[in-house]
C-alpha cells in the first residue's frame, strides 16, 4: 500500500516537473497568474463531463449493451440448436417413414424390374424432390444397393460405411458431415469428388428382422440454408462445426474466403475455424471442442482476423457446435459510433471552451496584468503612469479609480517632493547659519574668554598699581610719622640722645623729598595724560643738549663706580621742542641706566637717522625680565617690575608721553634679566622752514 | 629667657625706629636684608618670633612666607608682618598664615611690643 502511494506520488512530482519544464519551455504565464487559473478552470470545467461520460457512463452502457448482444446470441445459438436438432430429427422420420414403405421389403427381397421396384422408386423421387434430398437408397441387410434414387455413379456395396452398420445393427443413425468417396454432383452441377456429405441411416425391419437399410443423402447446404435462416445483423452469422474444428456449413463470408484463397469451393469441411494469425482454433471453437458451451462478451479474433463477440454450445448428439458471432464493430458499433459523436461533440465543445477560455482569461486578465505593471511602474516611482481602459466594467471602474489614485499620488508626492526640496534647501542654509554662527560664537567666545582674561589681567595689575603706588606715598609718610613719634618720646626722656636729632631730621627730609618727587611725578604725569600741557616750541641742538646732560650727571655714575661714555655725533640738525622737557627725557633715562647698574659701563649714543635724530642709553645692569612682547608694559604709568627700587612708576610713561607730543618714538630693547637694556628715543629733525 | 627676634626690612629708616622701639626691652633683635639672607639668619639661628615686611628686592614677603610655612622645622615661628600696605590689599598673605598678626606701617612702639607680646606670651 505504502509503496503504491510512493509511486503515485513520484509520479506525480514527475509529472509537475515536465509541466513546469512546459511551462518554461514555451514561456506559459505562470500557474499562479489569474489568467492561467482562468483557463484551468475552464478546461476543468470543459474536460470534466468527457471524463465522467468516459469513465462512468460509457462503461456501464458498454456493459448494458454486450449483456443484450450476448442475450441475443445465446438466443441465436440456441434457437439455431433446436433447429438443427428438430432438422435431423425430420430427416430421421423421412428415413424411417421410407424405411416402413410396405414396398421396401419386397424390392429388397426381389430383384430390379417389378411392380413394386417401379413404385417405390417413384415414391422415392417423389419425396427427394420435396424434400430436397440427393440420394435416398436402399440396400439389403448386405449392403448390396437395391434402389437409388442416383442416376449417375454409384456405390454398388456399402457394407463397409459406418452408417450401414450402425443403421442394420438396428438403430437410426445420423453420420459426420464426410468427404464422398465417389464424385458427386456440387452446387455448381459439376462432379466433385470428396462432396461433403451427410447420410442418415435406418433398419428395414421385416417380420422382427432386419432385412436392410434405408439411407438419406442429404444436401449439406440445406444446412447451410438452415444456418443462415437467422439474420444476426450486419456481420452475424451462425455456423456449425464438426468434432475435428472444420466448418460444416457454409461461411457468410465465403466470397471473401475464396478471394483471398483460404478456401477453393466452400466452407463446408475445407475451413478449419482457427485464428489466423496463431493458428490456433478460435476461442469458441476450442471451448466447443471441450464439449462446452459459453460466451466471449469482451472479444476474440475469429477466422477472418476480425474481432468478434460470440456464443457457443457443443451438440453432443450429433458431436457438432453451433456458434453465434457477431463482430465487435457492429455490436459495439452504436455504443462507439455513440462515443465517437458525443467525444466529437466533447471535443468540439472542449476546443472551443479552451479557445474562449484563452480568449476571455487573456481579456480578463490582460487588464489586471496591464494594471499590475502600472502599479509596479508607480511604486517604483513613476508616478506619471495612467491606466487607459475605457470598458465599462469593473474593470473600467477600477482603473478609474486607480487614475484617480496615482493622480492624487503624483500630486502628493510632488508636494513631498516640493516641500522636502524646500526642506532640504532651508535646512541646508539653516546649518550653514547655525555653523556660521557657531564659529562666530566661538570666535567671540575666544574673544570674550580673551578680553576677560585681559581684563582679569588689567584688574589685577590695576589693583597692583594702585597697592604699590598707594604704598610709595604711605612709606614716606609713615616714616615720617614714626620718627615724629619716636622723637616726640625721646625729647621726653630724661636724657636727649642729640645724635638721634640729625638721623631723625634727616629721615624726615628725606621721606618729605621723596613723596614731593613721587607726587610731583604724579602730577606731572596726570597733567601730561590731560593734554593741558604747554610745551614750547624751539629749535634744540640736540649733541649739545645730550653733551650737558651727561656732563652733569657723570658725577652720580662715577659715584656709583660706573663710566658714564659719550659717542655724540657733532653737527646734528635741530629738532623742534621743549628743550627742558626732552632734557628731562635724557636725565630719566640716564638716571634709571646708573639706578639699575651696579658695574659696567653705560654708553650715551646721539645720531642722525634719515630724518630722525636717535637717542640711546645702553648699559650693563639688571636688564629686563619681561618676555619681549611685554617691554611695552615698562612705559605704562605705575607700572612697577620690581616695586620696591622702581618708585612710583611714572619714570617712564612721563619720558613716552614727552616724545610722543614731539612726534617722536620712544622704545627698549633688552636680551633679558641680566643682560642690560638700551633705551631708545628719536625725534624728527627740524623741517627747513619752521627752524 | 630673651626672646629672639629676626627683622626682615630693606629700608634702613625703618630699622632705625625698629632699634629704638626695643631699647630697654630684652628681646635679642637681629635683622635680615631679605628673604633669602632671612632663611641663612633663621638656620644659624632659630628666631622665637619673626617681623617681616612685604616689600623685599630680592624676596618678596608673601613668598618668603610661603617657604618658610613650607618648612616643617620653621612651621611654627609666630610671625608679625609690618608694611605700608593695608591689611586690605593684602588679604591674600592670611591665606598663607591665617595666625599671623598684620602690623600697618606707621605703628606705635606700643602697639608693636602689645604684638609681640600676644604672638609670644
Amino acid at each position: 500500500m505504502k509503496t503504491a502511494i510512493k509511486q503515485i506520488l513520484q509520479k506525480y512530482v514527475v509529472q509537475k516537473n515536465i509541466i513546469l519544464q512546459l511551462i518554461r519551455k514555451f514561456h506559459i504565464p505562470s500557474y499562479k497568474s489569474i489568467r492561467t487559473k482562468i483557463i484551468i478552470f475552464s478546461i476543468l470545467l470543459a474536460v470534466f463531463p468527457i471524463f465522467i461520460m468516459r469513465v462512468f457512463i460509457y462503461p456501464t452502457e458498454k456493459k448494458a449493451l454486450q449483456d443484450a448482444l450476448i442475450q441475443n446470441l445465446e438466443g441465436v445459438g440456441h434457437k439455431q440448436t433446436e433447429l438443427i436438432l428438430r432438422w435431423i430429427e425430420e430427416r430421421k422420420a423421412d428415413t424411417r417413414i421410407v424405411a416402413e414403405n410396405p414396398n421396401v421389403p419386397g424390392v429388397i427381397y426381389k430383384s430390379e424390374g417389378s411392380e413394386n421396384f417401379y413404385r417405390l422408386l417413384h415414391h422415392l423421387n417423389t419425396l427427394r424432390e420435396v424434400y430436397g434430398y440427393k440420394e435416398i437408397f436402399i440396400c439389403d441387410r448386405h449392403g448390396d444397393l437395391k434402389v437409388t434414387t442416383s442416376t449417375g455413379k454409384v456405390i454398388t456395396n456399402v457394407a463397409g460405411f459406418e452408417f450401414f452398420q450402425k443403421a442394420v445393427s438396428g438403430s437410426t443413425f445420423v453420420s459426420d458431415i464426410s468427404p464422398s468417396v465417389i464424385p458427386l454432383e456440387n452446387e455448381y452441377g459439376k462432379l466433385e469428388l470428396g462432396m461433403p456429405t451427410l447420410y442418415i441411416s435406418t433398419p428395414v425391419v421385416y417380420e422382427h428382422k432386419v432385412i436392410g437399410m434405408v439411407c438419406l443423402r442429404v444436401d449439406v447446404m440445406e444446412i447451410s440454408k438452415l444456418m443462415r435462416s437467422v439474420r444476426l445483423g450486419e456481420t452475424g452469422e451462425t455456423y456449425l462445426i464438426n468434432k475435428n474444428g472444420f466448418m460444416i456449413s457454409e461461411s457468410k463470408f465465403l466470397k471473401d474466403l475464396k478471394d483471398f484463397g483460404i478456401v477453393r469451393q466452400r466452407t463446408t469441411l475445407e475451413l478449419r475455424v482457427t485464428n489466423p494469425a496463431t493458428g490456433k482454433f478460435t476461442r469458441s471453437v476450442e471451448s466447443c471442442l471441450k464439449g462446452n458451451s459459453g460466451y466471449d462478451g469482451e472479444g476474440y479474433i475469429d477466422y477472418r482476423g476480425t474481432q468478434v463477440l460470440g456464443f457457443w454450445q457443443w451438440i453432443p448428439e450429433l458431436n457438432w457446435g453451433v456458434i453465434a458471432e457477431i463482430d465487435v464493430a457492429e455490436g459495439y458499433g452504436p455504443v462507439k459510433r455513440l462515443h465517437t459523436i458525443v467525444s466529437s461533440i466533447m471535443l468540439i465543445v472542449t476546443i472551443a471552451v479552451i479557445s474562449s477560455a484563452f480568449f476571455f482569461g487573456k481579456k480578463m486578465s490582460d487588464p489586471i496584468v496591464y494594471l499590475t505593471e502600472v502599479t509596479k511602474s508607480i511604486s517604483e516611482g513613476d508616478y506619471s503612469k495612467r491606466v487607459k481602459i475605457t470598458s465599462h466594467d469593473e474593470i473600467g471602474e477600477l482603473s478609474n479609480s486607480f487614475n484617480k489614485m496615482a493622480s492624487f499620488l503624483e500630486e502628493k508626492t510632488q508636494i513631498l517632493k516640493n516641500y522636502t526640496t524646500n526642506l532640504e534647501n532651508t535646512v541646508e542654509e539653516r546649518t550653514k547659519d547655525l555653523v556660521r554662527m557657531n564659529q562666530e560664537l566661538e570666535k567671540q567666545s575666544n574673544n570674550l574668554e580673551k578680553a576677560y582674561k585681559e581684563l582679569l589681567t588689567l584688574d589685577q595689575m590695576k589693583d597692583k598699581m594702585i597697592r604699590d603706588v598707594s604704598h610709595e606715598l604711605k612709606s614716606p609718610v609713615a616714616q615720617v610719622q614714626m620718627a615724629v613719634d619716636l622723637w616726640s618720646k625721646e625729647v621726653k626722656k630724661e636724657y636727649i640722645d642729640r645724635s638721634k636729632e640729625e638721623k631723625f631730621s634727616k629721615i624726615i627730609n628725606d621721606s618729605l623729598q621723596r613723596l614731593r618727587k613721587t607726587i610731583g611725578s604724579i602730577l606731572d604725569l596726570s597733567v601730561l595724560e590731560s593734554g593741558r600741557m604747554v610745551f614750547r616750541k624751539e629749535p634744540i641742538q640736540m649733541d649739545v643738549l645730550v653733551l650737558q646732560t651727561v656732563a652733569g650727571m657723570r658725577l652720580l655714575a662715577e659715584k656709583k663706580g660706573l663710566a658714564l661714555i659719550n659717542h655724540v655725533n657733532q653737527g646734528l640738525p635741530a629738532v623742534i621742542g621743549d628743550k627742558e622737557e626732552i632734557q628731562r627725557v635724557i636725565t630719566n633715562l640716564i638716571d634709571n641706566a646708573i639706578k639699575y647698574t651696579e658695574k659696567g659701563e653705560i654708553h650715551v649714543f646721539l645720531e642722525q637717522k634719515d630724518a630722525s635724530i636717535e637717542f640711546a642709553v645702553q648699559d650693563t645692569g639688571v636688564g629686563i625680565g619681561l618676555p619681549k612682547e611685554q617691554f611695552g608694559k615698562l612705559f605704562e604709568r605705575f607700572f612697577q617690575e620690581r616695586p620696591r627700587v622702581d618708585g612710583a612708576g611714572v619714570g617712564l610713561a612721563i619720558c613716552k608721553n614727552i616724545i610722543e607730543v614731539h612726534k617722536g618714538h620712544l622704545w627698549v630693547e633688552s636680551e633679558g634679566r641680566g643682560k642690560g637694556s638700551t633705551f631708545k628715543f628719536t625725534l624728527p629733525v627740524a623741517q627747513q622752514g619752521t627752524s | 629667657m630673651s626672646k629672639k627676634i629676626l627683622i626682615i626690612e630693606d629700608e634702613d629708616e625703618f630699622f632705625f625706629f625698629y632699634t629704638m622701639m626695643f631699647e630697654g626691652t630684652d628681646y635679642i633683635v637681629n635683622r635680615a636684608l631679605d628673604g633669602k639672607q632671612a632663611f641663612e639668619k633663621i638656620k644659624e639661628d632659630k628666631p622665637d618670633l619673626i617681623i617681616l615686611d612685604l616689600l623685599l628686592e630680592e624676596m618678596t614677603g608673601d613668598a618668603f612666607l610661603k617657604q618658610l610655612k613650607s618648612d616643617t622645622s620653621y612651621a611654627s615661628i609666630p610671625i608679625i608682618i609690618a608694611s605700608s600696605f593695608s591689611p586690605r590689599s593684602y588679604k591674600t598673605i592670611f591665606e598663607i598664615d591665617p595666625a599671623l598678626v598684620f602690623l600697618e606701617k606707621p605703628f606705635t612702639q606700643e602697639k608693636l611690643l602689645a604684638s609681640i607680646k600676644a604672638r609670644l606670651g
